[in-house]
């Protein structure tokens, strides 16, 4: 079974490159081979996820990451040019957990939806567009499968290459400066961030030497944490929230994100709005809380939470403001990713779990959110707000439902999937910090408000033909786009009505990571209200 | 120093590569002679193509014999050379640079001094190796003289013009000078430990040391600074890689680079130097380094022309070379980051070169906007360009991403809370590199506006070929870190 992992990596890899390589002479013959083998890995990936709910993960390793299935090639390892040859050997590991399988299971979802759809409206060269897609589904699944901080740190990076392709190459004519701002942007943390994680390797090397594993580091950040030993943590965690926060988007550091989502196609915006956007979360979920647990408690829940506090409602003013659709999903992101940071640093079970279940329920909400604008741009013909056609609800009926289906979920309704990630965040919140949860609920409110302004301009009230830009399109949602947002529109009622299947998985990892937190706080002398500050669940966790 | 025939056939031995490429550059100018074809047009292209063999073959065997030879790392100290890592990685980097620059060179050889021109290659690739391997100081000044007199002439041979004259002159008057300094410096060394046999130069370095041996280190730093392009003797480099032919440049990027290295490596790495020494030398090496880098990627960023750009990133790596030093004077440990540094510094280097000199004009003053839509016209040698970009930004996949792994892993081994700082300027100056590399590699994967008027040259296929080791090189050499 555990061939699987690499396979995943693979079946996206090897078919981009086959696209890539041959499929120019043979357009036809090729015209949806990128669909099927995003399909194959979509199947893979929900293999995977069946295995692992049905897995339990082993009960003695103590650390805060424990990889439920775990694949290490043995033929493919480097030697990295430090320390003695034999000890410090970097095998090519991959593993998953719960939230790692979410996160797969997101990645694939939402580039099948992605691939599907650009063979209805990527207009020039739809085969290589296909290709560099499938090329950017291995590199992100390659970082949310990484078992050790060097594949996650190459993977992250590998993924810009792709990434600014599908900018650069498909979007409006300011696409290139944009593709350029993301990548240099990206770069601008990732980098320094090498630097963080060779010393994280660093702090961490005892005298049986140096590890990159990440299970294994998990469990010496465990013991450091019990015996109190977290001074020098801080220039690696501000090394890493600054590489990590510029990828999330954390609010001073957003000013990619805006021209990104606006200038690329739309097909590409629901990829890194779905997906890219999640890999800052997931180094956070991954490497910097369950790593750095002493300073993540020292200086998570004031400085990152704030931030989040301040994203959340900048973010969702700046949608209320906007006039393009895809700038409004763009800051209505920003608003999301505040909430699920909020979330995360909340650093209890209720509050990590909320985050993890968030990240997938954000992606697949929003890159519906953007397909569904590529759908509308496609008929309306303009992006814009205020100038285009307004009412029509009466003429594409489909596509207004699909709108209206998915504005809920993204709005929290009860009964679709983003209502239960918010409820389980907010609880985190509350406990943690209650005053950021009042903000954070804020959020929720001012997100349903522009949300369902969009949803009255555009759809309510009598139709009126703009007489700037005329309807390209006269037909509504065809079989391809229906069937792509019926199966998301199916995801998201699912987990909204049995949350506890997806919950289960992701628990005993959200418990993991609380319990690091939980006493990294307790040996912190400065925090001495824990019994305030920890979460009831967390009450009847008996400590090792 | 023992001078006697037999001990001096057995120091040539120690060095067989660099006593082979030495005998082979004087073969082929001495050959020159003979060669008739220097004013009859036809046969020049014929003549150049066999000098440009011979000279690889004797690379060949060079390495040959270099590797081939067994190594030991004692320290023969009556010996003029030693065979050590230091020496083993000259070997390697000399002939790697020099079989590409044959390539990368080959179209643009100046046609009336074809020999001369593989002449001094050699003979310069010879001074590099016999750098590192020497033991001694008067072999050492002279084996840096064998690195700098061809470099200057190989200046003025391939390019005639004002500009070329202006920058030959530029650099051998600065190249003289920084000479003297040097020279300066290794006659107090002399007069301190009063001999010229660097093993007991280097015990002398342990003892506690007098003003007089810090003025020497001084002076010793600031000839070599000059060499490495290091800060506040780096303005040369980029009027000179501007002025002169693109072969000249790719040669000055590494060459000189590499000899200036070898040198300090020799003094500095892997000896217990006396602590106050290192507390004197580590801040100046580490001020250096942060000044040169910083420096460097900023008046990189705001350049047009190609090749003063590449001119200030050549600075800015000197600026992590000099870092690593530091780390390693620190640590006391052995060179090995800075050579494996160099290695993957000259891949990446040269093949960018190689990939400027296989499209364009070699005297052209090349701006960035030339390289628009030239991925589309060349996608082989532009795709091999950007592998060599993306490693020296660093990204994964390339070996430029271990070299500068590899340097902040030593730079933070160290005890010195100041090497952590240095090693976080650095990962900001890299992501600051990462600019001017993208933006000019992004270029030639640019539609240009306007249709370009002139028709398609073929790229020349020597230079498009070393472009292609290059890159290949540099993604082997990630897979395999060892080989580095």
């Amino acid at each position: 079974m555990t061939i699987i992992l690499p396979i995943l990596i693979l079946t996206p890899l090897i078919g981009g490159f086959l696209l890539l390589m041959f499929a120019q002479r043979a357009e036809d013959s090729f015209r949806n081979f990128g669909i099927a083998a995003g399909g194959m890995t979509f199947l893979f990936s929900l293999m995977l996820a069946l295995w692992i709910s049905g897995q339990q993960p082993s009960a003695d390793s103590v650390g805060s990451v424990v990889p439920s299935i775990e694949y290490k090639a043995e033929w493919l390892s480097i030697a990295p040019p430090y320390g003695d040859e034999s000890g410090s050997r970097w095998y090519f590991v991959l593993g998953c957990d719960g939230i790692g399988n979410l996160m797969v299971l997101l990645t694939t979802i939402v580039t099948l939806a992605v691939l599907i759809f650009s063979t209805l409206t990527v207009k020039t060269k739809n085969i290589n567009y296909a290709g560099w897609l499938l090329l950017a589904e291995a590199g992100l699944l390659s970082v949310f499968l990484a078992m050790d901080v060097v594949t996650f740190y190459i993977g992250f990076e590998l993924t810009l290459i792709p990434l600014f392709v599908l900018i650069a190459g498909w979007g409006n004519s300011s696409a290139l400066m944009a593709g350029r701002r993301f990548v240099l942007f990206t770069l601008a943390g990732s980098i320094p961030m090498i630097v963080a994680i060779i010393g994280l390797v660093a702090f961490y090397s005892n005298e049986s030497g140096a590890t990159i594993s990440i299970p294994q580091l998990s469990v010496r950040a465990f013991d450091s944490a019990k015996s109190g030993l977290m001074a020098q943590q801080g220039w690696i965690f501000w090394m890493m929230v600054f590489g990590l926060g510029i990828k999330t988007a954390v609010l001073p550091l957003h000013s990619w994100l805006p021209t990104t989502y606006s200038a690329s196609h739309p097909t590409t915006t629901a990829l890194m709005a779905g997906v890219v956007l999640k890999l800052g979360l997931f180094g956070f979920i991954r490497i910097v809380i369950p790593l750095l647990p002493g300073a993540s408690v020292t200086f998570g829940p004031y400085v990152l939470g704030t931030l989040g506090v301040v994203a959340i409602t900048y973010g969702a003013l700046n949608a209320l403001a906007q006039t393009d659709l895809r700038l409004l999903l763009a800051y209505s992101s920003l608003s999301h990713v505040g909430f699920i940071t909020l979330g995360l640093f909340s650093l209890n079970q209720e509050g990590l779990g909320g985050a993890a279940l968030q990240m997938f329920n954000h992606g697949i909400t929003t890159a519906a959110m953007f397909l569904l604008i590529d759908s509308l741009i496609m008929r309306r013909g303009t992006h814009c707000l205020t100038t285009g056609s307004h009412g029509l609800g009466s003429v594409f009926p489909r596509l207004s439902l699909f709108f209206f289906f998915f504005v809920a979920a993204g709005a929290g309704v009860p009964g679709l999937n983003n209502f239960v990630g918010e409820v389980l965040t907010l609880s985190g919140m509350v406990l943690r910090h209650p005053v950021h949860a009042v903000a954070g609920t804020l959020g929720v409110v001012l997100g349903a408000w522009y949300a369902f302004r969009l949803l009255q301009k555009l759809f309510m009230g009598p139709y009126e033909r703009s007489k700037i830009h005329g309807e390209s399109v006269a037909y509504d949602v065809g079989m391809r786009e229906t069937a792509v947002f019926s199966a998301l529109a199916f995801i998201c009622i699912f987990i909204g009505v049995v949350p506890q299947r997806v919950l289960d998985t992701i628990r005993p990892d959200a418990r993991r990571i609380a319990i690091v937190c939980f006493t990294a706080m307790k040996s912190l002398p400065e925090t001495a209200d824990i019994e305030k500050l920890s979460s009831v669940s967390l009450s009847d966790i008996e400590l090792p | 120093m023992d001078l006697s025939v037999p001990s001096v056939l057995l120091d040539l031995k120690i060095v067989a590569a660099g006593s082979t490429l030495m005998i082979a550059g004087c073969l082929v100018l001495l050959g020159g002679i003979f060669d008739t074809s220097r004013d009859d047009n036809a046969s020049q292209s014929r003549s150049s193509t066999f000098w440009a063999v011979c000279s690889l073959i004797a690379i060949g065997i060079a390495a040959a014999y270099g590797f081939g030879a067994p190594g030991s790392d004692e320290i023969q100290s009556q010996r003029l050379f030693r065979s050590d890592i230091i020496s083993r990685s000259s070997q390697f980097l000399a002939l790697l640079g020099g079989a590409i620059t044959i390539l990368l060179g080959f179209h643009s050889v100046p046609k009336r001094f074809v020999s001369e021109y593989y002449g001094c290659l050699l003979l310069l690739l010879s001074g590099m190796v016999f750098v590192g391997a020497s033991n001694d100081l008067a072999a050492m000044v002279l084996a840096l003289e064998l690195v700098s007199i061809p470099t200057t002439v190989i200046l003025a041979m391939t390019r005639a013009d004002q500009r070329g004259s202006e920058a030959t002159l530029k650099y051998f008057t600065l190249s003289a000078f920084a000479s003297a300094i040097f020279l300066l410096g290794i006659s107090y060394l002399y007069g301190l430990a009063g001999t010229t046999e660097i093993p007991k130069i280097i015990m002398l370095l342990s003892e506690q040391p007098s003003i007089l041996l810090k003025l020497a280190i001084g002076l010793v730093l600031s000839g070599m600074c000059f060499r490495v392009a290091a800060v506040p003797f780096h303005f040369y480099a980029p009027d000179v890689f501007e002025g002169t032919s693109a072969t000249a440049a790719s040669l000055l990027s590494v060459a000189p680079k590499v000899a200036g290295f070898l040198v300090l490596a020799r003094f500095l790495s892997g000896s217990l130097l006396n602590a106050e020494i290192v507390n004197v030398i580590v801040p100046v090496l580490i001020g250096l380094a942060v000044v040169t880098m910083t420096i460097g990627n900023v008046l990189a960023l705001v350049q047009d022309s190609v090749r003063r750009m590449l001119a200030y990133s050549s600075i800015a790596h000197s600026g992590y070379l000099l870092l690593a030093l530091a780390a390693i004077v620190s640590n006391g440990s052995s060179a090995d980051t800075l050579f494996k540094y160099l290695a993957a510094y000259t891949a990446m280097t040269l093949g960018v070169f190689a990939g400027l000199a296989a499209l364009f004009d070699q005297t052209k003053v090349l701006k960035r906007d030339d390289l628009l839509g030239y991925g589309y016209r060349h996608p082989f040698v532009a795709a091999c360009m950007l592998v060599c970009f993306l490693s020296l930004i660093g990204i994964p996949l390339t070996a430029g991403f271990w070299a500068k792994f590899q340097v902040i892993v030593t730079t933070l081994d160290s005890s010195r809370p100041e090497l952590r700082w240095c090693a976080i300027i650095m990962g900001f100056n890299s992501a600051l590199a990462a600019i001017y590399y993208l933006d000019t590699v992004v270029k030639l994967f640019v539609k240009p506006s306007h249709a370009v008027k002139t028709a398609a040259e073929p790229a020349r296929n020597p230079a498009a070929a070393a472009c292609a080791i290059c890159a290949a090189v540099t993604i082997v050499w990630f897979l395999v870190p060892s080989w580095l």
